[in-house]
């Protein structure tokens, strides 16, 4: 639907490679590979990266960039820690528990609304920058989130991490939660105005202004989005690890933006498909725990960040190979508008 | 130039509020001005310094370099690495020289890929600060070397001016100081008077015109990178030489600083404006702000919110400025009808 | 009309200063020039006219080397330069002066001036010391007097212009191209503008001044040349031709273009549009004008004149500071676009590539931009299916040549991509529709079928309003045409009562 024939290209390319990347770590090491443990630890771990992938990609389309994903993240884990201890009981009836947890979430997901708002209001009413305002709330809330913590470790409520350890059919909580955010986002920006709108600011702001598009809205939604996504993925965190700390993650903004640009978001803005960033999601997944396998030992982590590196880098080269073929069947010269102008 | 337009210079401003910073700490606590805490100071600028100005020859050409720190510590931790194995006597010199060429390799490789990918700069080199950093870690080693070459436990303990304090201690101004304002002065002539110099400028303000003008645009922004990463092999070599150790999972991580020291200096994020006195006082600004926070007993766990408050402060206020001289409106539609009607 | 002194003692004999032999290029499949030979003489200023679209910019585009031509060569001093770089030309001293200036906007005005030169005799220091004479030299020869320090983002357009030329001059420029240089000039910097082109003209200096400004071309330039389809269609000295001769060279007289018949307009309760003392800072002062249901008014009047900016005024971008507008007798409170919208306001912007268009998404994406509520089911969905079926029915209405509706807008030819842009608003119902210069790069065949399209709005009951510069164009689908001229509305005049000559006269007639 979005544009062209490349980004259907890409969906299918990347459908394809992740079920050949499984596939041959499958027929590598069925006994751990294939295990029920292994795929549901799998989704497990992608989920939150997933999340941010998300929040990144959503604003990427806008044509702008989140960099505090992670740090709204954490900032959420932490209070809702610091909530959960304050007003959960020691023991209760289960009602109150559920209660309580609840509240827990409502708490984080308005955390990542503010903190969301705050970026959509210096960008769309101050007009910063959005790589700077996302600079600078990502310090911000980095060091709120020391001020809160003092640099240690919190840690969650045991009916919270609950949560975090629960499954429905087999396939663990964090991970349905992921997907189900990646089919509501899809649904929004594929089939409601609000993201038909996300797309064309993304493409050209002036044409979208020209055609009526308030920049505002597009803003602020586009940056709220983002900071609940995240918020979301805070909350997953704090119900996995049962910890929160503002250190968590520091390599997660460049995976997040690997997810997106993988899955096919242009950096500029205005194409990209919301599928494709789950499927990066899994990829990505697939060659972490490839790694894991084969390097088995403390230093895969680094290899990794080799890797993510390598291929972002690769996917952008593809990127600009398909995009310079393109260009030349479709090269239009800019035709002179008003006055000559020479371009 | 009206004394109002030497007042409102960005240079100027940031000059009075480290001056005005410096008083208050000051007065609240003396301590602040004794000479053991200016020098520590100054020290203390010498790495952040070096990487601010490496980013911001980039940042003038128009392009962002975030991988400025992962250059910086596989530069150093390489040059160690290879001294103690091949040429542990050699002067200090030639090991910042060996760093720098390193730098330089790593700078090349951003260049031509920002200039071949096409792609925005900041995800090129959110990419290679991740393959960077993941070469140093996994195929280079982890292990932090204690033993390093004698030429860097002597630099350590190299100060250019000594004092002796009222208790008899020995306190010195560090040698990297002497190498930071040397940079700082070496860019600046740079920036100013030479043909390449000012084309960074140009580059940055307008690179379509560049280009018709005939300036090789692509070379000029592979030469800014490959300048930034010399400039970062540098600094983390100084700041492997103040610890008197090399610790490959240093560095990256603390980017924030030096982003924010070159943004408080006055450089635009989108290029062609700035100045490396800017740089350098805005350094001073953050190295000055986390001092305060711990001469005036604030915990140190402030001090990210203070630098993001103030980086979020120093970007709009010359946005602020911008709307209150546009006559009517400010709303960025106004700003297209602006740019677009004939 | 002034005409320039000819040229004493020229030698008729030397090679002309330069040359262009049977220019051809095309894009695309379609020709922007076939043919052209033109020869410019050491001194002379001369002038190349021609509508949008008549190839004037790609011929200067080969000129300056940024394009190459498909066949045909170019030579300077009677050396064949056709496949020389730009760098290369400018060397050899033929310059363009493009109409953004490509000046650097964060370094000072002298610095501008030197830094090119610097560069080009591989200093590699560069000290003030040397520039600055040399910046101050050329500025001083064509009598600038402002600070040479200031950043050139804080210059007027006419410092601006000064700037680059003082660029030309230190390069040693010999023959300089200048692409409507003066559009937008007060009266006053259009004369000071022409002083320094005489003078330096005098010193051998070679001029081509590319505008569509007749009465300004008549008063600097001693020879004409004029394209249209990419030919060339005159080629003589100014002395004793008329502006009649010129415009007819530019527009021609295409097949069809009789005035539509115009069916008698019924009385109504009130206009459609009606705009009291509009005025904008700057940009208008005191607009009025009023537009009845049906009617199609026409905006005319030279680049800067303001009707662009009114147009867009009443479209919200940005509202007027003062005044007043009423929509079908109702008063439009207009703090933003969303209110224009809401009162059923559209405007078709003039550059459709960055401002009507979304280049990589499909013609179906792109006509349904403003009915997005329409297509919307109760609960809010978006289908694919109503998309496809409301872009289909614009897409037969407006008879737009595709294949299919979901391949990208930019595989369609400028003329389908400005129907798409018509349909997306049209699509919309609306009250009043604005179309800024809608026919331009359209070729002759579609610009009529758009016409057709014109009519039919007026005859549903919309109010049109054409900015257009292509006076044929507006005295065949207008009922009433306005002339604008420095922000104010100078006259009006029935179509039917008046003449394309008389328009012309008003509309290039410069401000006293």
């Amino acid at each position: 639907m979005r544009i062209l024939r490349t980004l259907d290209f890409r969906l299918t390319v990347l459908a394809v490679a992740a079920i050949l990347i499984a596939l041959t770590l499958g027929a590598m090491r069925p006994d751990v590979f294939l295990s029920s443990l292994n795929i549901s630890s799998m989704l497990l771990q992608s989920s939150t990266i997933g999340l941010l992938g998300l929040a990144v990609a959503i604003t990427m389309l806008s044509g702008g960039i989140d960099l505090s994903v992670n740090a709204t993240a954490n900032l959420t884990a932490i209070v809702v820690a610091m909530f959960l201890t304050a007003v959960a009981p020691a023991q209760g009836s289960e009602t109150a528990i559920v209660a309580v947890t609840a509240l827990g979430l409502f708490v984080g997901l308005l955390v990542g609304l503010v903190c969301g708002l705050l970026n959509g209001f210096l960008i769309a009413v101050f007009g910063y920058s959005p790589i700077l305002a996302t600079l600078g709330t990502m310090t911000f809330f980095a060091g709120v989130g020391t001020v809160l913590t003092g640099g240690a470790t919190l840690f969650g409520v045991s009916a919270f991490s609950a949560l975090g350890r629960g499954s429905l059919f087999g396939i663990p909580l964090p991970a349905i939660v992921f997907l189900v955010a990646a089919l509501v986002l899809m649904l929004l920006l594929e089939k409601r105005r609000f993201g038909f709108t996300v797309y064309l600011f993304g493409a050209s702001e002036s044409a979208a202004r020209y055609s009526g598009v308030s920049a505002r809205r597009v803003i602020f939604g586009v940056y709220a989005v983002s900071g609940l996504l995240s918020a979301t993925a805070g909350l997953l965190n704090l119900g996995i690890t049962n910890s929160a700390n503002v250190d968590f993650g520091t390599s997660y903004v460049l995976l997040a933006v690997l997810l997106a640009v993988l899955g096919g978001i242009a950096p500029s803005g205005g194409a990209g498909r919301i599928a494709g960033v789950v499927l990066a999601a899994f990829i990505l997944q697939f060659l972490s725990t490839g790694l894991n396998l084969m390097f088995q030992s403390s230093s895969s982590n680094f290899l990794k960040d080799f890797a993510w590196g390598a291929t972002l880098l690769l996917v952008l080269a593809i990127g600009r190979v398909q995009e310079g073929s393109f260009a030349r069947v479709f090269a239009r010269p800019r035709e002179p508008s008003g006055g000559s102008q020479l371009s | 130039m009206r004394f109002r337009d030497i007042l409102l210079r960005h240079e100027v401003l940031i000059f009075l509020v480290l001056v005005l910073l410096a008083v208050t700490v000051g007065t609240i606590n003396p301590v602040f001005f004794s000479i053991f805490n200016i020098f520590s100071l100054l020290k203390n600028s010498t790495v952040i310094g070096l990487f601010a100005i490496g980013f911001f020859l980039v940042l003038v050409t128009g392009g962002l370099d975030v991988s400025f720190a992962a250059v910086g510590v596989t530069a150093m931790y390489c040059t160690v690495k290879l001294a103690v194995a091949f040429f542990p006597g050699a002067p200090f010199i030639v090991l910042c020289a060996v760093s720098a060429v390193i730098g330089v390799f790593l700078g090349l490789i951003n260049g031509l890929l920002v200039t071949k990918l096409r792609a925005p700069s900041l995800i090129v080199t959110l990419g290679t600060l991740s393959l960077f950093r993941g070469f140093l870690l996994f195929f280079v080693g982890t292990d932090v070397v204690r033993l390093v070459p004698q030429s860097i436990n002597d630099f350590a303990r190299t100060n250019v001016i000594t004092a002796t304090a009222a208790n008899g201690a020995h306190i010195g101004l560090h040698a990297s100081v002497v190498i930071f304002v040397a940079v700082t002065a070496g860019v600046f002539l740079f920036l100013r008077y030479t043909t390449l110099g000012r084309s960074f400028y140009a580059v940055g303000g307008n690179p379509i015109a560049a280009r018709r003008m005939g300036m090789n645009v692509a070379a000029i922004e592979v030469f800014a990178y490959c300048a930034a990463g010399a400039l970062a092999g540098i600094a983390g070599l100084l700041s492997a030489a103040i610890l008197r150790l090399a610790n490959p999972q240093t560095l990256v991580g603390s980017e924030l600083d030096v982003i924010a020291a070159v943004v408080l200096g006055g450089a635009a994020i989108t290029g062609g404006r700035g100045s490396v006195i800017g740089v350098f006082l805005g350094t001073l600004l953050i190295v000055l702000t986390n001092n305060s926070l711990i001469i005036l007993g604030i915990p140190s766990s402030w001090q990210k919110v203070a630098i993001g408050a103030m980086l979020i402060a120093a970007i709009g206020l010359p946005l602020l400025a911008r709307r209150r001289s546009l006559a009517g409106p400010s709303s960025p539609s106004e700003d297209l009808a602006v740019v677009t009607s004939s | 009309m002034q005409v320039s002194d000819p040229r004493e003692g020229r030698a008729s004999l030397a090679p002309a200063l330069l040359r262009t032999v049977e220019m051809d290029k095309a894009y695309a499949g379609a020709k922007a020039l076939s043919g052209v030979t033109i020869e410019v003489q050491a001194g002379e200023v001369l002038a190349l006219a021609g509508e949008n679209g008549s190839g004037k910019s790609t011929l200067i585009k080969i000129i300056a080397g940024v394009e190459s031509p498909d066949a045909g060569s170019l030579f300077i001093d009677g050396v064949d330069w056709t496949r020389r770089s730009p760098v290369e030309r400018i060397e050899a001293g033929v310059q363009i002066i493009y109409q953004d200036f490509a000046l650097f906007p964060n370094l000072s005005a002298a610095e501008n001036i030197w830094l090119p030169y610097q560069m080009h005799r591989r200093r590699r220091l560069v000290s003030r010391g040397d520039g600055r004479p040399v910046a101050k030299r050329a500025f001083d020869e064509i009598g600038g007097a402002f600070d040479l320090d200031l950043p050139v983002s804080q210059l007027s357009v006419s410092q601006k212009q000064l700037v680059a030329i003082a660029r030309a001059l230190v390069h040693d420029a010999r023959l300089l191209i200048m692409d409507e240089p003066t559009t937008a000039l007060t009266h006053r910097e259009v004369q000071h503008l022409f002083a320094i082109i005489r003078r330096l003209a005098g010193q051998g200096i070679s001029f081509v001044f590319v505008s569509h400004k007749l009465q300004e071309v008549a008063e600097i330039c001693e020879r004409v040349i004029v394209l249209r389809n990419g030919r060339k269609t005159l080629d003589r000295p100014m002395a004793g031709l008329r502006e009649a001769e010129i415009a007819h060279a530019m527009t021609g007289r295409d097949i069809g273009m009789e005035r539509y018949p115009r069916s008698p307009r019924l009385p109504d309760a009130a206009p459609r549009l009606a705009v009291r003392q509009l005025s904008h800072a700057r940009e208008y002062r005191n607009v009025s004008f009023t537009l009845g249901a049906g009617e199609v008014l026409g905006l005319a009047g030279l680049l800067g004149s303001g009707r662009t900016a009114v147009v867009k005024g009443i479209f919200g971008l940005p509202p007027p500071d003062s005044g007043e507008i009423e929509v079908d007798g109702r008063p439009l409170v207009l703090r933003s676009v969303a209110d224009a919208l809401a009162a059923d306001i559209a405007y078709v912007p003039e550059d459709r590539l960055t401002e009507g268009l979304f280049l990589n998404f499909s013609i179906s994406d792109n006509i349904v931009v403003r009915t997005l509520d329409r297509l919307m089911s109760p609960a809010g969905w978006i289908t694919a299916s109503r998309k496809r079926n409301e872009a289909k029915r614009w897409i037969e209405r407006l008879a737009i040549k595709t294949q299919s509706p979901d391949l990208p807008v930019s595989s369609l030819s400028g003329g389908n991509q400005q129907r798409v842009v018509l349909a997306r608003w049209i699509a919309a119902h609306p009250r009043v529709l604005i179309l800024n210069r809608p026919t331009v790069g359209v070729d002759v065949g579609s610009k009529s079928g758009i016409h057709d399209i014109i009519m039919e709005l007026a005859a549903e009951g919309v109010g049109v309003i054409v900015v257009s510069d292509d006076l044929p164009e507006l005295m065949r689908v207008c009922d009433r045409i306005l002339v604008m001229r420095n922000g104010a509305v100078v006259a009006e005049r029935r179509v039917e009562a008046s003449s394309e000559t008389e328009i012309m006269r008003i509309v290039s007639e410069s401000a006293s």
